[in-house]
């Protein structure tokens, strides 16, 4: 059965990266390449940071992916998989 | 080696325009170069002495106390065997009164805090090898305790940002020095940035970046091997890994920002410049298409990441109303 995506998680990290990335706003769509939005190192450690505090994860080096990260819709996958 | 370089016409142009540059926009009398005793400073200075003469150059040395004592010895003998005046310096004192090893270690121990700056080592890097993952650019400590042990840490924001603000004082008063001299003298400064330094960003804004002619911006780190065996470079000098000279723990170009070896970055890098398809670039390299992307996006993410470094100040125009 697929996967549901929970809704907070969602909204959590879209608020999140509405506050962090200057360019990313409501209206850019789930699938947006992060780095199109100036995601850099330094805000990719914040996030990971922020993921993991939120969510009581554990992110390894290894999984500091663009495949993980590289965008909201990638991020809520991801946290999902962990957190379940 | 990359397609289409050749070493000796590439110094000739490089010397008569290194000539012409000082001579008739810079209008100084000589030159200053800041050796470290690795590869590009050294192709530098040997340039730099074809094009202006040994008695219009001078070679400054300005080990600190992380600085390996090898790589004074070599600039020493190098500048020796070209004839040129060698300045050695050592900046520990004036570092140590900014604050920049208190600063740095202090944001080290933060992250690690087995970290004892009295015995222990420390660098930063990033994840190692671009070609087997594809993991982003985020930078960890690392301690090395005299027993060999590594301790490794992921940074936070503000620990990066305050190890990285501190070491770049190292490079800004090189910068500092190196005008001094030049100043003395009516010299340009002479800097030994390359191309993967320069557009990568690589280097520190008004430190190694604070300088007057960048010779060597055009060429990627494979060509400037090639044009410092054309120029005699020693040996000694050529086989030794990059490294960033800068941490209290020996630390290689590649653990620290590149992530692969500089043949196969350039490899791909020029290839792509050549507007080659990254399957092309793949099938020649014998590399996955995917480990190619993943390189490109690399090179791309920090160019577009540290544009800022280089631009010049942002002035406005007086508006006459």
């Amino acid at each position: 059965m697929r996967e549901m995506v929970k809704p907070n998680t969602r909204a959590i990290i879209r608020n999140y990266l509405t506050e962090a990335l200057v360019s990313f706003n409501e209206s850019v769509p789930d699938d947006a390449l992060l780095e199109d939005h100036d995601l850099d190192s330094e805000q990719i450690v914040a996030l990971v940071l922020f993921l993991e505090e939120q969510f009581h994860i554990y992110i390894g080096d290894e999984e500091i992916t663009i495949d993980n990260l590289g965008s909201l819709h990638a991020l809520v996958a991801f946290v999902d998989r962990k957190v379940k | 080696m990359l397609r289409s370089f050749n070493a000796s016409e590439e110094a000739e142009r490089l010397v008569s325009w290194l000539r012409e540059v000082n001579a008739t926009v810079l209008r100084r009398d000589g030159g200053v170069v800041g050796v470290s005793g690795g590869i590009d400073s050294a192709t530098v200075l040997y340039l730099m002495v074809r094009a202006l003469g040994a008695k219009r150059v001078v070679a400054l040395i300005m080990p600190d106390r992380d600085s390996s004592t090898s790589s004074a010895s070599l600039a020493l003998e190098m500048a020796a065997q070209l004839g040129v005046e060698a300045i050695q310096t050592d900046l520990t004192d004036v570092l140590q009164a900014y604050g920049c090893y208190e600063l740095r270690d202090k944001a080290v121990q933060h992250a690690i805090p087995e970290f004892d700056p009295r015995q222990d080592k420390a660098k930063i890097v990033l994840p190692e090898n671009l070609l087997a993952e594809a993991t982003l650019n985020i930078f960890s400590a690392v301690v090395v305790k005299p027993d060999g042990q590594q301790i490794r840490r992921r940074l936070s924001v503000t620990d990066l940002r305050q190890i990285v603000a501190a070491s770049n004082m190292k490079q800004r008063v090189r910068m500092t020095r190196l005008y001094y001299e030049a100043e003395l003298r009516n010299f340009s400064v002479v800097g030994t940035a390359n191309k993967n330094e320069h557009d990568l960003g690589f280097f520190v804004k008004y430190g190694d970046g604070g300088v007057d002619v960048l010779p060597l911006k055009h060429l990627f780190k494979t060509q400037i091997y090639a044009l410092a065996e054309y120029l005699g470079v020693p040996m000694a000098i050529i086989k030794r890994p990059p490294t960033t000279d800068t941490y209290s723990a020996e630390c290689t170009q590649e653990e620290f920002f590149y992530r692969l070896p500089f043949d196969v970055l350039d490899s791909i890098w020029e290839a792509d410049e050549r507007q080659q398809a990254p399957e092309q670039i793949a099938k020649d390299l014998g590399l996955h298409i995917a480990q190619v992307e993943n390189v490109l996006s690399d090179v791309r993410r920090k160019k577009h990441t540290t544009e800022y470094l280089r631009l010049e100040p942002i002035t406005i125009t007086y508006s006459y109303k």
